[in-house]
């Protein structure tokens, strides 16, 4: 089942709805940062982030929507420009194995973020390999660390920001 | 589960063991994680202790062997006992821990089991138990162990056992 909520673009985001700006500064200041050099670093393209982060907020039942050109994260300023999708390609991503207008090394990052969304034990070296391949030792930790924030914020927004049905 | 590691480690030999794993290899993102870390254990209203057992809790449910056998020494210091760990580690751990704790480890169970689910009993127990600014703490807390114990899960090299180690807070 797929929930319209409003997209928390890190776990910091998502705490806003529970305290005031002023409260827990350090730590939602941390994530921002952090979240913000995942996204700006050189080894990963921030548009393949995005469109990982798009298949992570899919898996989890979000529902996201993806105009052209248009940053997909609302709540927390933080990173939101680095996770627009400029080619539009965000309502594919569900497809991503049979469209040809993702790259091999696009195709290699979604799946790796789909076992690591469903079972993160269920990786394989293989998998990683696929990975590497494009990106490297430091590429495959980037993605990493990326998944771990994308899916963080998913499950907080879910558990935080989700309302019985029909409220 | 991988024994054999995904990605080769940074090379130094700082002593820190984030900057000396893998995650050493993205310079643009190490100082950050450190900062984090200290930033979720220092700077909230939650005790060293009960940050421990989401901690603990979440190990389990990742069945992250690093993160499940390693031991915070401020949590150690701050009351926290093997016999409470093993009740937090245990399948059902139920009314043998504390209410509080009992609610922490409901609250990790229901992020990784259906955290859509609203569960509104939870949702009221935790509300008259935790001020929001702890419920935040918590969440933010859950954020990071998460993302750091399924970071060390992804990357392999994970032994199928461990004594139990006592750590620092990485400087």
């Amino acid at each position: 089942m797929t929930t319209r909520l409003p997209v928390a673009s890190s776990p910091a985001g998502v705490v806003s709805a529970l305290v005031p700006e002023d409260s827990l500064t350090d730590i939602r200041s941390g994530f921002d940062q952090l979240q913000a050099a995942v996204l700006e670093q050189a080894h990963v393209p921030a548009v393949t982030l995005s469109l990982c982060r798009l298949r992570v907020l899919q898996l989890h039942g979000i529902e996201v929507e993806t105009p052209p050109g248009a940053a997909s994260g609302q709540a927390g300023s933080t990173g939101t420009a680095a996770l627009a999708d400029p080619q539009g390609r965000g309502h594919c991503v569900g497809n991503w194995h049979r469209e040809k207008i993702f790259s091999p090394a696009e195709k290699a990052c979604l799946q790796f973020t789909e076992i690591y969304v469903m079972d993160v034990q269920a990786i394989t070296d293989d998998m990683a390999a696929d990975v590497k391949q494009h990106y490297g030792d430091a590429g495959l930790v980037v993605l990493i660390e990326a998944l771990g924030l994308f899916d963080a914020t998913a499950r907080l927004q879910r558990l935080w920001l989700s309302r019985p049905a029909g409220k | 589960m991988s024994s054999r590691p995904r990605a080769k480690s940074s090379g130094s030999a700082t002593g820190n063991m984030l900057r000396d794993s893998a995650l050493g290899l993205v310079p643009e993102t190490i100082d950050h994680l450190v900062e984090l870390g200290r930033a979720v254990w220092e700077t909230g209203p939650l005790r060293p202790a009960e940050i421990e057992v989401a901690r603990l809790r979440n190990a389990v449910r990742v069945n992250c062997v690093f993160c499940r056998n390693a031991r915070y020494d401020i949590a150690q210091a701050d009351g926290l006992t093997e016999p409470r760990v093993a009740t937090v580690q245990s399948a059902s751990p139920g009314e043998q821990l504390g209410r509080r704790d009992q609610l922490i480890v409901a609250f990790v169970d229901q992020y990784y089991d259906d955290p859509g689910a609203h569960n509104l009993t939870l949702h009221n127990a935790l509300r008259a138990t935790f001020s929001e600014p702890e419920l935040a703490h918590l969440s933010l807390c859950l954020a990071y162990f998460s993302l750091f114990s399924r970071c060390a899960v992804a990357l392999g090299g994970m032994p199928d056992e461990l004594p139990v180690m006592q750590v620092s807070l990485p400087r």
